[in-house]
C-alpha cells in the first residue's frame, strides 16, 4: 500500500514538473505565432490595403487555434460594431482567450499595444504600429526562450526531487 | 433590402432616425447632410427637411449633429480602418457598399503643395445612390442603331442622375436592346458608383456582358480594358482631365464606342470646357444627352445628334 502511495506521489510530482516545463514551451510557440500573424496582417495592409477585419480574417489560416480565436473574435466584434473603441474590442478579444493561452502578464501588456493605435492612422503609421508590436513580441520571445533554457532542467527534475523527498519523509 | 443594408451601416442615433422614414420617403431621399453643431438636413425631391427620432421633420426640429456622430460614421464606413481609405479621404469623398458617396470636409493637411489628408472632419454629405431600372428606356433608341452603339456624352449638373442613367444604359446594352446587341461593355468605375462593387462583385445590375474595373483610374482602366477584354463599348463617369481625353481618343482609334458623362447644364456650357470642346470638335461624340432635374431625377432635357 505504502509502495503504491509512493509511486503516485513520485509520478504526480514528476508530471507537475513536466507540465510546468511544457507551459513555458507553449508560451514561446504562442508568442512566435503572434509575431507571424502580425507579420501577415502587416503585409495584408501593405499590399492589399485590407481593412482590419479582413486582414484579421485572412490571417486565420496561419494561426494556431487559440491564437487564431483572438483574431476571429476581434474580427467579429469589428464586423458587428459592438462598440466604437477599437482598443476596447481588442482588449475584450484578448481577455476572452486568457484561460486558453500560456502567456504571462507582460506578454499581454505588449499585445494590448496593438489596440491602442489601431485602425485610425494612415497606412504608414498603421504599419509602424504593427512593427512596434512585432518588435515588442520578439523581445518577449527572446526573454521567454532565455527563461526556458534556464528553467527547463530545474522544472523537469524538481518535480521528481520533491516527490522523492516526500516519499523519503513518508517512509 | 438596400435600405436596410445602408441604414445598418450607420451608427446610432442616425440609424434609428433613418429607420423611421417610410420606404417611399427613403426611395426619394437624395442627400443627408451633417455638419457638427448644425441640424441634420435631408434633401428629398428638391426640398429640404430635418430628421429626428420621429423621422422626417421640419429643419428647426432636426437633431443637431455632434462630433462623435461624425467620428462614429467614419469608423463605421471605414470598418475601423481609416488607413484603408486614405486615397478617398484625400479626394474628399468615400464610396460605400451600395454605391452611396459620402463627401467629407475638414481641415486639409498639405504636403508638397498637395492635399495629404483631411483631419478634424466636420461635415458630411451622404449622397444616396438609387438604381432606377428602365430610366434609360427613352434614350436607348438614340444610342443604338444599325451602325452599333453611338459615341454618347451624358451632360447634367450634379445630382440630376448622370450616373443613374449611365448605369441603366450599360445594363440595357449588356442585355441587348430591341434586337441590337447584346454588347460587351467595359466599365471603368473609378469611384465605385456605377457598379457599387462589393468584394469585386457589382451590387447593381449591369447586365451579363459587362466587365467592370472597380476603383480603377479612368485612363489606366480604359487601356487595360482595351488590351485585355476586347469591349464593344467602354463606359466611364465624369470625364474632364487631359489624360481622359487622350484615353478616349485611343478608344475611338480602336473602334470602340464610348459612353461617358460630364458636368454641365447644356452643350454650350460643355463647349466652354477646352478639353470637352476639343473632343466635340473632333467629332468624338455622335449623341449628347442633356439631363435636368425639372421633373425629378433623370429628366431628359434634350438629345442632340452631332
Amino acid at each position: 500500500m505504502k509502495f503504491i502511495g509512493i509511486c503516485f506521489i513520485l509520478l504526480g510530482c514528476t508530471m507537475s514538473g513536466f507540465i510546468i516545463d511544457a507551459r513555458e514551451k507553449k508560451r514561446i510557440k504562442e508568442l512566435e505565432n503572434f509575431v507571424y500573424i502580425f507579420e501577415i496582417i502587416k503585409r495584408d495592409i501593405d499590399y492589399q490595403l485590407s481593412p482590419l477585419k479582413e486582414a484579421c480574417k485572412n490571417s486565420l489560416h496561419f494561426a494556431k487555434k487559440e491564437v487564431g480565436d483572438i483574431f476571429k473574435i476581434f474580427a467579429v466584434q469589428l464586423e458587428n460594431k459592438e462598440c466604437w473603441d477599437v482598443e476596447e474590442m481588442w482588449g475584450k478579444a484578448l481577455s476572452s482567450q486568457k484561460n486558453s493561452l500560456y502567456l504571462h502578464d507582460e506578454d499581454y501588456e505588449r499585445l494590448e499595444r496593438f489596440g491602442k493605435a489601431c485602425g485610425y492612422l494612415d497606412k504608414e503609421m498603421q504599419e509602424k504600429n504593427i512593427e512596434m508590436v512585432i518588435e515588442a513580441l520578439k523581445i518577449s520571445v527572446i526573454e521567454a526562450k532565455r527563461h526556458y533554457e534556464k528553467t527547463t532542467i530545474v522544472n523537469k527534475y524538481i518535480g521528481f526531487f520533491i516527490g522523492a523527498c516526500i516519499s523519503i519523509f513518508l517512509i | 433590402m438596400e435600405r436596410k443594408r445602408f441604414i445598418g451601416r450607420l451608427p446610432s442615433p442616425l440609424k434609428e432616425m433613418l429607420s423611421m422614414l417610410t420606404a417611399e420617403t427613403f426611395n426619394s431621399l437624395q442627400e443627408i447632410r451633417l455638419r457638427i453643431g448644425q441640424p441634420i438636413t435631408l434633401h428629398i425631391g428638391g426640398e429640404q427637411y430635418g430628421l429626428n427620432e420621429k423621422g422626417k421633420v421640419a429643419i428647426h426640429e432636426s437633431y443637431r449633429v455632434k462630433r462623435e456622430n461624425i467620428e462614429q460614421i467614419l469608423k463605421s464606413i471605414s470598418e475601423f480602418s481609416l488607413y484603408a481609405m486614405e486615397e478617398e479621404i484625400r479626394q474628399g469623398f468615400i464610396t460605400i457598399e451600395g454605391g452611396h458617396r459620402i463627401g467629407i470636409v475638414g481641415k486639409a493637411v498639405l504636403e508638397h503643395a498637395g492635399i495629404k489628408t483631411l483631419k478634424y472632419i466636420s461635415g458630411m454629405n451622404i449622397r444616396i445612390a438609387h438604381e432606377v431600372v428602365g430610366c434609360a428606356n427613352s434614350v436607348m433608341p438614340y444610342i443604338v442603331g444599325k451602325k452599333g452603339v453611338y459615341h454618347t456624352l451624358i451632360v447634367s449638373p450634379p445630382g440630376c442622375g448622370k450616373t443613374t442613367l449611365l448605369r441603366d444604359v450599360i445594363r440595357q446594352l449588356s442585355y441587348g436592346f430591341s434586337g441590337y446587341g447584346p454588347y460587351t461593355v467595359g466599365v471603368v468605375d473609378e469611384r465605385s458608383e456605377i457598379g457599387a462593387c462589393y468584394l469585386g462583385v457589382p451590387q447593381n445590375d449591369l447586365g451579363p456582358q459587362t466587365d467592370i474595373l472597380d476603383n480603377c483610374p479612368k485612363v489606366e482602366g480604359m487601356r487595360m480594358l482595351l488590351r485585355a477584354m476586347g469591349p464593344d463599348v467602354v463606359a466611364v463617369d465624369e470625364i474632364g482631365k487631359t489624360e481622359d481625353v487622350y484615353a478616349i481618343e485611343e478608344m475611338l482609334c480602336a473602334g470602340v464606342s464610348i459612353l461617358c458623362t460630364v458636368h454641365g447644364r447644356d452643350l454650350e456650357e460643355c463647349r466652354k470646357k477646352t478639353l470637352i470642346n476639343k473632343l466635340i470638335e473632333e467629332g468624338a461624340f455622335e449623341r449628347v444627352i442633356i439631363l435636368s432635374h425639372k421633373r425629378g431625377i433623370c429628366t431628359i432635357e434634350n438629345i442632340i445628334t452631332l
